[in-house]
């Protein structure tokens, strides 16, 4: 059973905002999804629609096995939005058991779950201070905590690592990597795409309200594999039986006076004519690199025009 | 029910974190200690012992429980709990609705196995938690010094503690709604003392019309009873002038009752402050032997009334307000105002996008 799916999700603000046009979104059963976009392009929405935050004009589809809408499914997940406030009074450990009992957490195991999260997210010496002395990572790892105090079967975590150093960026990804060790499902909402790109399974690219884009990594960027075969005194065009192949201008690093030629393939037996090509018109193979568009890549090709301009987001 | 401890237990720790929830509570307790540092004998009063002479504040005039349960009614009732308690309880959690629905803490609080309308109402009772305590801090310090220094135990005093509550309630459901309206405490502060305002006008001016009302209701009988009076003695008086003095007080009579009916049809439909507060003094009358109030108008020399007593106006207007103003319309109406208002506040609550 797939933890979100998703269909025919809209939602028109008053004023006429169409922030969600038709969405339509499937996250499978331990694995981590990362949902990408450019600012405006509906994702919180479509979070906040799934958390009860936010009425949808329409929408079908459950949430692990309920009606997206339902309360009773809250009990089985944890979220952490964006731009999360806790109550100034609390102290982390306290911020944890209130949520925790938010999520009808019998007390004895929250007050174990507590220690267990705090150790998780490196906050174990600093679990009796008040939120309100936190660096913004810190607040960020409570958070992350918090939203786990239910043990939940999903996650949905919105922006996870703003505001983190590089080191807890990394212990953020460990704890998503295990979450799905241990069979829960993820759905990461963020802007860092390397982050993403290092973790999660599948991915959906939303743009003014709709998914433009959604599937594995791998799917997604299927087009661009390729093979990059630098060579010095090499010819301009190489003519193969697959087509012709010309030279590109040198990458950036490259040896002087070498050229770059391009196979579009990701089997290595479909380069070896082009390497047979290039030694008999006695060129020198100076490396050849498997190669294939970024995430970030991907992204950038869904949400820019051809101008280069970024895609407006959410539109009237 | 795990949820909600946890939210009182969250709301407990809001109010300890506030200096000014234990300002009040410290001040409460002041005040009552002053009142207990306060004695009364044959001579006078006492202040921490040292002896004030008076020829009228004395226990001759005043036995030494009527002195406390008065300075209870006067000062305890009528000015500390229902204003400077309410006005610091108001400032403490007028931002309770605010912070709620604030950006960032509301999706943690709606992303919970929670419902809206029990979140909100949940949340709101835990902003009647600050007058609540207060109350009780403050009653029961009164009722042990009346019960130490007066000598008399009166476990009656206690009713004030709901009535408080009941009383904070009707203007805390008016700013929990100006809270959910425009997200700012500052706003919902503001505005929730101009409907007390309000209110307290409405029901002043109510009281106002309602004095004139009876006391030429009493001038109307008086002057009836005097032409009985000379007609009985005498059939063949000459009663004209009395008869157009009475044609006039009827005409007065009709013209204050034209007032008064829709000025209390209005006060029927809004929460009842002042009411509420003569209400409880009142109950505290009949229940805990504390003496009746004066009618503080003192209006009846301004109703240019010549034949009716003051003592005989303010029974008069004290037996309408038992008779009329009891629970049920002081309370109950109020009761209805609030529902009203916290319904519009759970429709708005659970209809909105955060």
């Amino acid at each position: 059973m797939d933890a979100i799916d998703l269909h025919d999700v809209t939602k028109t603000y008053r004023g006429g905002v169409h922030a969600l046009r038709g969405v339509a979104l499937r996250v499978g059963a331990g694995e981590i999804f990362g949902l990408l976009g450019p600012n405006g392009a509906g994702k919180s929405t479509l979070v906040k629609i799934m958390m009860t935050v936010v009425r949808p004009t329409t929408a079908t589809g459950t949430i692990l096995g309920q009606p997206v809408g339902s309360h009773d499914v809250l009990e089985r997940v944890g979220y952490l939005p964006e731009h999360h406030r806790f109550p100034a009074y609390l102290t982390g450990r306290q911020v944890i058991d209130f949520f925790g009992a938010l999520c009808k957490v019998p007390r004895d195991v929250r007050r174990t779950r507590t220690e267990q999260l705090l150790e998780l997210v490196g906050m174990r010496d600093w679990g009796d201070r008040r939120v309100t002395t936190y660096s913004k990572g810190m607040q960020q790892r409570i958070g992350i905590a918090a939203a786990l105090v239910n043990d939940p079967q999903l996650v949905v975590l919105d922006e996870p690592t703003d505001g983190v150093d590089p080191v807890g960026r990394r212990d953020i990804r460990d704890v998503l990597v295990r979450l799905r060790g241990e069979g829960r499902s993820v759905m990461v909402n963020s802007h860092l795409l390397s982050e993403v790109e290092m973790v999660a399974d599948r991915v959906a690219i939303m743009n003014k309200g709709q998914v433009i884009a959604q599937g594995t990594i791998d799917e997604l960027t299927h087009a661009s594999h390729r093979y990059e075969i630098e060579a010095s005194g090499g010819p301009e065009r190489l003519d193969l039986p697959g087509g012709p192949v010309a030279a590109e201008p040198p990458a950036p690093g490259a040896a002087p006076g070498a050229r770059t030629y391009c196979v579009r393939t990701r089997e290595a037996r479909d380069v070896q004519p082009a390497i047979d090509a290039l030694r008999a018109a006695g060129a020198t193979i100076v490396r050849v690199t498997p190669a294939r568009e970024t995430l970030e890549d991907l992204f950038v090709r869904s949400v820019v025009d051809e101008r280069g301009r970024a895609l407006p987001g959410a539109a009237r | 029910m795990t949820q909600t401890l946890a939210i009182f237990l969250d709301a407990y720790r809001d109010l300890n974190s506030r200096k000014l929830f234990w300002l009040a509570i410290a001040i409460s307790g002041l005040v009552v200690l002053i009142v207990g540092a306060l004695g009364i004998n044959e001579a006078g009063v006492t202040v921490l012992g040292f002896q004030f002479e008076s020829k009228f504040v004395n226990t001759l005039f005043f036995p030494r429980d009527t002195f406390y349960k008065l300075i209870f009614q006067s000062l305890g009732i009528n000015i500390w709990l229902t204003w400077f308690a309410a006005i610091l309880a108001l400032i403490s959690t007028a931002s309770v609705v605010p912070e709620l629905v604030a950006s960032g803490s509301i999706d943690m609080m709606l992303s919970k196995p929670i419902t809206r309308t029990r979140l909100f109402l949940t949340r709101w009772v835990t902003g009647l938690f600050f007058a609540g305590i207060q109350a009780l801090v403050f009653v029961t310090a009164s009722f042990l010094v009346i019960g130490l220094r007066g000598g008399v135990w009166e476990p009656a005093l206690f009713i004030a503690v709901p009535v408080v509550i009941v009383f904070f309630s009707y203007l805390y459901c008016v700013c929990a709604l100006i809270g959910l309206l425009t997200r700012s405490t500052v706003a919902s502060l503001l505005l929730t003392l101009v409907f007390w305002l309000l209110v307290f006008c409405a029901q002043k001016a109510e009281s106002f019309i309602n004095g004139g009302r009876i006391a030429t209701q009493m001038e109307v009988a008086a002057i009836e009873k005097a032409i009985d009076v000379r007609l009985s003695k005498n059939a063949e008086a000459d009663v004209d002038k009395l008869r157009a003095e009475l044609a006039q007080e009827q005409l007065s009579l009709g013209k204050w009752s034209s007032a008064y009916w829709p000025a209390y049809a209005i006060v029927t439909v809004l929460p009842k402050t002042n009411e509420t507060t003569a209400w409880l003094e009142r109950e505290l009358v009949s229940r805990a032997r504390f003496r009746r109030p004066p009618n503080e108008d003192e209006n009846m020399r301004f109703f240019g009334s010549n034949r009716v007593k003051q003592k005989d106006f303010d029974d008069a207007v004290y037996d309408d307000a038992e008779s009329r103003k009891n629970v049920w319309w002081t309370i109950g109406t109020s009761v209805l105002f609030e529902a009203a208002t916290l319904g519009a506040c759970v429709w708005l609550f659970r209809r909105r996008d955060f």
